[in-house]
């Protein structure tokens, strides 16, 4: 179950007081406070089974060799192309697909992880389906490494469909005709402003651009694009709300870490962004 | 019967009645598993509020609880511990609002699945996840279970379409789960948790517009083997139909006695495959996929014409359980999965394993996600035929564990595979699961004793086997 790898990272952890799980800074509050120790989860990617749908890859993969990796099959994954595989995941970096039917969570499929217990341990499957006991990925995707540090992810890739085109829109007549859609890949709406992405075979895709008013065809986002959207991430954890959520929460960083040594930097007991 | 009313406070409450008749509990003893529990009781509350008030009043009396929907769970995950009481969200059915623009609804729990997507079929809108028993569950059972079906291919289970809970604690407080509590999301580890996290009492889905073209084949082909090539065949194309099913012969020869839905007996294997979506894509897809299946050596072809045609198609596949019961009297459906690229091989050793226990064997399976239904058919009455069931189970199981599969797809762990949980996860792994049914239940009232080995010597047993 654990390779030489992860056994390392565990016992960093029991042997750490402070843990700041670093990616490729790519996220505000990354700077690594003093006293604390530094703990990156390696890079490369551990497998690859096209025609299951599904890859593997240490967290400290740039999720741009992955993504390079991935159209050389002829497929993705709707991760904004930044930063590492594992700040996508503790971020929930969906970007500006946070409004899609397809966000990230749904494609976490398997971890391996270390708890702030230094404990290795695995959440989920390797399959596309599975319901074997609890979603503990749910828990660990989008929560800033605060309960533990995701090592490896099995994800679920998608094919690269044909055509892709995106478009934005400002005012009602935009959004209307947005609306009017069939199941746009994206219709993230940001105040007046709607930003649209339109995918599949090339003749659907233009039929469906027909029907769109006061909107304008643009580029394909870029990274910071992605990372301006309206909840392109997570927040970060708080420990210090109250009512029964907030206390579900306490007792979770409790369970999983003890200690209170994994980003301890990022949870304020009033919350809010990180420093 | 027995009055629940909130002590000591003065505020008027509602008398709820538990009832506790022989008939009562035996009903509730029971779900769709071959298992049966020791209720105390049995509630039907008819709101939120009677739910918080049932629930404080099993927290003050440390007496465990469990949800239960329409039963419809093959786990074992509805059955009452023993001195637990049942409360049944069935009276809780009213679809609260629907907003077609955002394409939500908030539902009760005691809402069937199906009646989602036919009271909103007129707003061109459904609800993706379609069990099987979709006719029958509740979308309350299907949050628990996670449910799968055959839609699930593309458009995810039932996770994917949760985007609010609204939920009562076990110790009887409330809340609302969202994607980010307090930058968690709750939501997501709620959904599949199988009755042991809370009771939610409203549900706020996700509507999936309803597809203008849909395109449902039906091909016959000469071997498993072949079969499950077209499947790889059409994922290495770059498609990800709507749904991709396979059913074998034995099941196919059953189903088509039953349904007549024109099913080629002469087939080792049937395929189903439905796309869907906008015109050009359909139309290409269709094309495509009766290539591919013509090129794994399909000795049938066929394309539903209309509405009627399609339905009976699925009618086939989604009653296929039902037509066993002509066979024999007793059938327990099985629930694995396995990579897709393995599945022909496992099939085959299943087929080896029900022989070797001398059972009867179908199978109907989601091959686009690898997701395995052995069907074990046999007559209770038969002498020591439990134990033969029981040992084909496990090995199924073993062996779709080996081939790099899970333990469940769609039906969950519940009671039926909590012994088998450490066969796919380690102490520690297991030990993390339990921290966080814990942060939800410290108390351990919500359906205890469900899904992780317990580690107690004592505790809560496991109900009657039969």
């Amino acid at each position: 179950m654990t390779g030489p790898v992860f056994t390392d990272l565990a016992e960093a952890v029991r042997a750490a007081r402070h843990v700041c799980i670093v990616g490729s800074a790519t996220t505000p509050g990354a700077q690594v406070p003093s006293g604390t120790l530094a703990l990156q989860a390696p890079s490369g990617i551990v497998a690859h089974v096209p025609d299951e749908l599904v890859i593997t890859a240490l967290a400290g993969t740039p999720v741009a060799e992955i993504a390079e990796v991935l159209a050389g099959a002829g497929q993705r994954l709707r991760l904004p192309v930044t930063g590492t595989l594992g700040g996508g995941i503790a971020t929930r970096r969906n970007g500006l697909y946070s409004m899609s039917n397809a966000t990230l969570p749904n494609t976490v499929l398997m971890t391996r992880s270390v708890s702030g217990r230094g404990e290795v341990f695995v959440t989920g499957g390797p399959t596309v389906k599975n319901v074997s006991g609890f979603d503990l990925n749910k828990v660990l995707t989008g929560s800033w490494g605060i309960f533990a540090l995701v090592a490896e992810v099995s994800l679920r890739v998608e094919p690269l469909p044909a055509c892709t085109r995106w478009f934005t829109g400002r005012g009602p007549d935009a959004f209307a005709s947005v609306a009017a859609l069939y199941r746009p890949a994206v219709a993230h709406v940001a105040g007046d402003k709607v930003t649209v992405c339109l995918e599949g075979h090339p003749d659907d895709v233009a039929d469906q651009a027909s029907l769109l008013r006061d909107c304008t065809e643009i580029a394909a986002p870029a990274p910071d694009d992605h990372l301006a959207a309206v909840e392109a991430r997570s927040s970060v954890p708080s420990i210090g709300g109250s009512g029964p959520e907030a206390a579900i929460v306490r007792r979770l960083k409790t369970l999983f870490d003890p200690d209170g040594k994994m980003n301890a930097h990022l949870t304020s007991t009033t919350g809010g962004e990180p420093s | 019967m027995r009055d629940i009313t909130k002590s000591g406070s003065g505020t008027l409450q509602s008398m709820i009645t538990i009832e506790s008749s022989p008939s009562r509990l035996a009903l509730a003893s029971r779900d769709a598993s071959n298992l049966v529990g020791d209720p105390a009781g049995i509630v039907h509350p008819v709101s939120h509020d009677e739910v918080v008030q049932i629930v404080r009043s099993c927290h003050r009396r440390r007496q465990p609880f469990v949800a239960r929907g329409a039963g419809t769970g093959l786990a074992g995950g509805a059955i009452p511990p023993s001195g637990a009481l049942v409360i049944s969200l069935m009276k809780m059915n009213r679809i609260l609002e629907v907003d077609p623009v955002g394409r939500s609804a908030w539902v009760e729990p005691g809402v069937l699945n199906a009646d989602v997507s036919r009271s909103l079929q007129h707003l061109g809108l459904h609800f993706a996840p379609d069990p099987s028993s979709q006719q029958s569950c509740t979308i309350g059972g299907n949050v628990a279970n996670n449910s799968g079906g055959p839609h699930c291919l593309a458009e995810g289970v039932t996770s994917a379409h949760i985007l609010e809970l609204r939920v009562v604690y076990s110790d009887g407080s409330e809340g609302r789960l969202t994607a980010d509590n307090h930058g968690v999301d709750l939501r997501g580890a709620f959904v599949g948790s199988e009755g042991m996290f809370g009771i939610a009492t409203a549900i706020k889905i996700r509507l999936t517009q309803s597809p203008p073209h849909v395109a449902t084949m039906l091909f016959g082909f000469p071997s498993v083997d072949s079969g499950a090539q077209a499947v790889s065949d059409i994922v290495a194309h770059g498609m990800v139909p709507a749904a991709l099913e396979m059913m074998d012969a034995p099941i196919t020869r059953a189903v088509e006695e039953y349904v007549h839905a024109g099913f080629p007996l002469d087939a080792a294997a049937v395929l189903i495959v439905e796309v869907d979506g906008l015109r050009h894509t359909v139309r290409d897809q269709v094309a495509a996929i009766n290539e591919v299946a013509r090129r794994a050596g399909a000795t049938t072809s066929r394309t539903a014409a209309n509405d009627t045609e399609r339905a009976l198609i699925w009618k086939g596949r989604k009653t296929a359980f039902g037509a066993i019961a002509r066979i024999k009297p007793n059938y327990y459906l099985h629930d694995t999965v396995v990579p897709r690229r393995r599945l022909a091989e496992v099939l085959s050793t299943v087929y080896d394993i029900a022989a070797a226990e001398d059972l009867q064997v179908m199978n109907v399976f989601h091959a686009g996600d690898g997701n395995l239904h052995p069907l074990l058919l046999f007559d209770r009455r038969d002498d020591g035929v439990m134990d033969r069931v029981h040992r084909a189970g496990d090995e199924i199981v073993r062996v779709s564990l080996e081939a790099g599969g899970v333990l469940s797809g769609e039906h969950g762990i519940g009671l039926e595979k909590q012994h088998l949980m450490p066969l796919m996860f380690d102490e520690t792994s297991l030990a993390h699961q339990a921290y966080l049914r814990s942060a939800f239940d410290p108390h351990d009232l919500a359906n205890p004793g469900k899904v992780l080995p317990s580690t107690k010597g004592c505790g809560v047993d496991r109900p009657g086997l039969h």
